[in-house]
């Protein structure tokens, strides 16, 4: 990488370690980037998409809640027509219990030929 | 072809570190790194996409750094000073770990000048060639390569007489 006319100075032991130990690339946290690229979005007029993985790199419970909270709408709409759907189904097994025995009940009150055993029909021709 | 947002995404932390390493303070970090990205949007479609994008974003990085220095050198002077002392101070058994190694590394880089630190960085930290940091800096190679060897001397005649591994005692 350098060039051999030029006399140079070598990196000494310590000034070594120094530069192998703080090779490290951290950068910004989260949020800084989050924000950063929304300043950046501001001002080059750019989709400001870039918040959500951000926030999901944080952790695993940060992911579970940034799921949560993406999917909210969906999971209330859901719990919504669910709801419904349960009240109209319970709805109708009742008005279909109280059509099963209701009919029994009045013939057996208004119909004495269901005593004699004969068949209706039969019974009104009599 | 990687989108702005993909570059920025993997890239932000690298500008960081090259504005950190070239004298720019922590509070004004979020600013500069600001300005490199918009500088390199603005020249994004020019880009060759067969090339690194690395190097490029380290060349503004570099003008950016040197900007901020040549408006800010007061302000930074008296801010590294501090630095040196806090490392010194509040860490007495500083080993070479690597939060340690960062805050040592930039409090030895405060001591250089902005044009000797400046080539050290991208040379011999950031790895780039002298032949871009000529381009970058818009200085011979001649003079580069000089202000490397200083910047080395120096470094070594400071940490020699302040070895890292006794930084503290």
């Amino acid at each position: 990488m350098s060039d051999s006319r030029y006399s140079m100075e070598p990196i000494g032991p310590e000034l070594g370690a120094l530069i192998s130990a703080a090779d490290e690339i951290d950068g910004p946290n989260a949020e800084t980037r989050s924000r950063l690229y929304k300043r950046l979005a501001a001002t080059l007029a750019l989709p400001t998409i870039l918040a959500a993985p951000a926030v999901v790199k944080a952790g695993g419970v940060a992911k579970a809640v940034a799921a949560v909270t993406a999917a909210k709408p969906v999971i209330l709409s859901v719990l919504l027509f669910s709801g419904i759907g349960l009240i109209g189904y319970a709805g109708y097994r009742v008005s279909n219990a109280a059509k099963d025995t209701a009919p029994s009940a009045a013939s057996t009150a208004t119909n004495p030929s269901h005593e004699s055993g004969m068949p209706q029909a039969v019974n009104s021709q009599m | 072809m990687k989108s702005f947002q993909e570059i920025y995404r993997e890239e932000i932390a690298y500008v960081w570190r090259c504005l950190g390493r070239l004298g720019v303070d922590e509070k004004n970090l979020e600013d500069k790194a600001h300005d490199v990205f918009v500088i390199f949007y603005k020249r994004y479609r020019d880009f060759d996409v067969n090339r690194p994008v690395r190097p490029w974003l380290c060349g503004i990085a570099a003008r950016v750094a040197l900007d901020f220095n040549r408006l800010a050198y007061r302000r930074r002077e008296v801010l590294t000073d501090r630095v040196e002392e806090e490392t010194v101070a509040s860490h007495p058994e500083a080993a070479l770990d690597r939060k340690n190694a960062q805050r040592q590394l930039l409090a030895a880089l405060s001591s250089l000048d902005m044009e000797r630190r400046s080539v050290f960085v991208l040379h011999d930290l950031e790895g780039r060639n002298m032949r871009e940091i000529a381009e970058f800096l818009d200085v011979p190679q001649s003079t580069l390569y000089s202000r490397l060897n200083m910047a080395r001397q120096q470094l070594n005649t400071l940490l020699g007489r302040k070895p890292v591994k006794r930084c503290g005692s």
